[in-house]
């Protein structure tokens, strides 16, 4: 059984022009020890699968699927029961650092809070495992600086401080939302550093969404490429970067700049489809330079390809074989 | 801190002394004081008291002796005498006791309501309470002051009056009332308000009861006479009184007293408190909506906190900052009182002072008045700023 395994999640939003689709029919599961990679691009749904998992999502939010942890359907537990897996069995960091914290309140009050929150202990002694926790994510002089206010920290200092939070009751999974999207790179890469020592020590399960590729490729053993609410393409980091099965992801490689490679950058031409009145067939088709007739009709289901671990959604999986599919952006682009 | 505070005093100085310059001048340039224009404008006005007159309002010295004259005593606490040669410090500190009275008692309430209600709104955004007060607070926000005090004077409170001298309720309206209650009572208890995640017990039950007691003690109160009568045996006049500040003749007894100061002070109070809610509830719940979809927040609920602490821990705490810096500011413009209010409901407060001042003319009331209220607000700005620093650790005072 796995540590986290979500299966067909739906999530949609009634709003005054329409039902927003933000998910559709997501499944992945993550272990302990895992480290699962989502990308996709702006809009795509990685935040609210994330936050669906953790039971952030505002009350209007329709939620259908299974979230199993541990073999439990969190999504059909009471409030109170729910509430025991958000910051104990599974934390999650956020985007921005800067705003993350709450100004008002000094660091170790927030940290203790976390603990507090499920453990029965004095104050004091959730101070004392604020200090810890500090120390634990690389912060100097930890039992001083407990006492001082968010913003005396700098960005990457805060989001060390959101990870110590998410760490507080040594969950089992933490989700990471973008953690280094808002630092500059030097700082990426110690958060990206910690993230990786604290998974090594604790062996916990990690998801972790990006824009950045990189990123994904250094951290995760497999990942999910997600566009418009679907995952469109399922496997190992090796797989997907060498042998992508869908045009999408190929393109989104392509956009990658690569030492050595020759011309400009790729983009990937047109904007995602709204998520309003979804039409039917392949939601990238309107920018896909594979596009077939079918592609309009029908909508691919998500399965494996000539690699049974590696799933895509696409019609003509096929044809992506041997080629280098970047390629046809750049041909597209030229001209 | 303390030296931040000793430095903006030092700095209030020369801006209340530039201040009281130019209110000299405009006040100077007002006009000669009605007193002397009446005695003037008499046919058989004798010369020796016209002169007496100009004498007293020293409009033959020269402006900046005048100034000076003024100021050197002002700032030791002499405030001058006004035409009818009385005490401009003892009226204006009657004046200001009235209006305390009044408007301390109004401010309160009216951010005790607006952030109760605006608090509900935000948490209860786009529901039926939320669109009510919403509604509520626009009407009362832009309906003028004198408008609404006057239809409160006339329809509200004499209707009121007339109908509690014979009080009588018809049954329809007493079962009118219970229901009213009951339903009250059920939407308190209705897990609606999102205070906490926990389900609530016997809701029903408890939300009935709530308002058979509602309803039991409008009834006691009003059907039964159980104060409306006993108070107006003792005294024949109207319950709620419409005008003044207090009785002709306050009881002597301190408890009658107060009572009696209550009852005049619920008209324009309530129209105050209108008028004050209405502001106070729509900046609570823009900015508890603004803390309510910030990012700690969202930081809160991911550690598992509950949902009442996540509200007033998180949410509230920061939603305080910004208002409290208003309401002190709003404080500090209190003693310039209610001029409308006032004198609709007849009270002898410091805007009838000031307004009484000015068709007078009178110098020495005027900038009493003038400076008085420059003192307060000017004080209260040093207040808000040190509030500010207090409540926000992002803000160092120096
Ligand atoms: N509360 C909501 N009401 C309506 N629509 C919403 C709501 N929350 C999210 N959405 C929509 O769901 C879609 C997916 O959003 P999501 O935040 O998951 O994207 P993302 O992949 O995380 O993008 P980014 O990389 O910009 O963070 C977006 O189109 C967004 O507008
Ligand atoms: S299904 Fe068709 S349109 Fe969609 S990605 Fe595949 S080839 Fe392109
Ligand atoms: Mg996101």
């Amino acid at each position: 059984m796995s540590l986290l395994e979500v299966k067909n999640l739906c999530v949609s939003f009634p709003t005054e022009d329409g039902v927003v689709e933000a998910v559709r029919n997501v499944s992945f599961s993550v272990d302990r020890g895992d480290v699962l990679g989502i990308v996709g691009e702006s809009g795509s749904g990685k935040s609210v699968t994330s936050m669906a998992v953790m039971g952030l999502l505002p009350r209007s939010a329709r939620i259908t699927g299974q979230v199993l942890y541990d073999g439990v359907d969190i999504l059909k537990l009471e409030q109170k029961q729910r509430g025991a897996y958000r910051g104990n069995r599974m934390g999650m960091i956020f985007q921005d650092p800067m705003t993350s914290l709450n100004p008002v309140y000094t660091i170790g009050w927030q940290l203790s809070e976390a603990v507090r929150t499920h453990n029965n202990i004095s104050k004091k002694a959730a101070k004392a495992r604020a200090v810890e926790l500090l120390a634990l994510v690389g912060i100097p002089q930890s039992s001083k600086r407990v006492d001082a206010f968010p913003h005396e920290f700098s960005g990457g200092m805060r989001q060390r401080v959101m990870i110590a939070m998410a760490m507080a009751n040594n969950p089992d999974l933490l989700i990471a939302d973008e953690p280094t999207t808002a630092l500059d790179v030097t700082v990426q890469a110690q958060i990206l550093e910690t993230l990786e020592r604290i998974q090594a020590e604790s062996g916990i399960g990690i998801i972790l969404i990006t824009h950045d590729l990189g990123v994904v490729a250094g951290m995760s053993d497999r990942m999910l490429v997600m566009y418009a609410g679907s995952v469109v393409e399922d496997g190992t980091v090796d797989e997907i970067f060498y042998e992508p099965r869908m045009p999408y992801t190929a393109g989104l490689l392509g956009a990658i700049p690569r030492a050595g490679a020759a011309g400009r950058l790729n983009q990937i031409k047109g904007t995602t489809p709204s998520l309003i009145n979804l039409k039917p067939g392949c939601k990238f088709s309107g920018r896909c330079p594979l596009v077939v007739d079918v592609c309009q009709q029908t909508e691919p289901e998500l399965v494996p390809t000539d690699q049974p671990a590696h799933l895509a959604r696409c019609h003509r999986t096929k044809d992506l074989i041997g080629v280098d599919a970047s390629a046809m952006f750049l041909q597209e682009t030229a001209g | 801190m303390l030296q931040f505070i000793a430095r903006r005093l030092l700095i209030t100085i020369p801006i209340l002394f530039l201040a009281s310059i130019i209110t000299f001048l405009l006040v100077a340039k007002l006009g000669i004081p009605q007193q002397l224009e009446n005695a003037m404008s008499k046919p058989n006005a004798s010369p020796a008291a016209i002169r007496s007159l100009r004498n007293q309002f020293e409009l033959d010295t020269p402006l900046f002796t005048r100034y000076t004259n003024w100021i050197s005593h002002f700032v030791r606490g002499d405030f001058g005498l006004d035409g009818q040669r009385t005490n401009v410090r003892s009226d204006i500190w009657r004046a200001i006791q009235v209006t305390l009275r009044l408007l301390v008692f109004a401010q309160i309430m009216s951010v005790l309501l607006g952030i109760a209600v605006g608090l509900v709104s935000a948490i209860r955004q786009y529901t039926a309470f939320d669109y009510i007060t919403t509604g509520a607070a626009f009407l009362f926000f832009s309906i003028p002051t004198a408008v609404l005090a006057g239809f409160l004077k006339v329809y509200g409170i004499v209707e009121f009056n007339r109908w509690a001298r014979h009080p009588t309720m018809s049954q329809a309206v007493l079962v009118a009332l219970l229901v009213i209650g009951a339903l009250c009572g059920l939407a308190l208890t209705k897990n609606r308000l999102r205070f906490s995640d926990r389900p609530q017990p016997k809701k029903l039950l408890l939300g009935v009861s709530a308002g058979i007691g509602i309803a039991l003690g409008f009834i006691i109160v009003f059907k039964l006479g159980w104060d409306g009568n006993i108070y107006r045996k003792r005294n024949p006049k109207p319950l709620i009184a419409t005008i003044g500040q207090a009785s002709d003749r306050p009881p002597a007894e301190f408890f009658s007293r107060m009572l009696d100061y209550f009852w005049h002070l619920l008209g324009p109070s309530l129209t105050l408190i209108l008028v004050g809610f209405a502001g106070y509830s729509r900046y609570m719940r823009a900015s508890m909506l603004d803390t309510l979809s910030s990012d700690y927040v969202r930081t809160a609920r991911s550690k598992g906190v509950s949902e009442g602490k996540v509200i007033f821990k998180h949410a509230f705490r920061n939603a305080l900052i910004p208002l409290t810096t208003a309401v002190a500011l709003d404080f500090g413009a209190l003693l310039s009182g209610a001029i409308i209010t006032e004198r609709i409901f007849s009270w002898k407060g410091m805007g009838t002072f000031f307004s009484e001042a000015l068709n007078l003319r009178e110098p020495k009331p005027l900038m009493a008045f003038v400076m008085i209220t420059a003192v307060m607000v000017v004080l209260f700005n040093v207040v808000a700023d040190v509030l500010y620093a207090r409540l926000d650790p992002r803000i160092r005072l120096d």
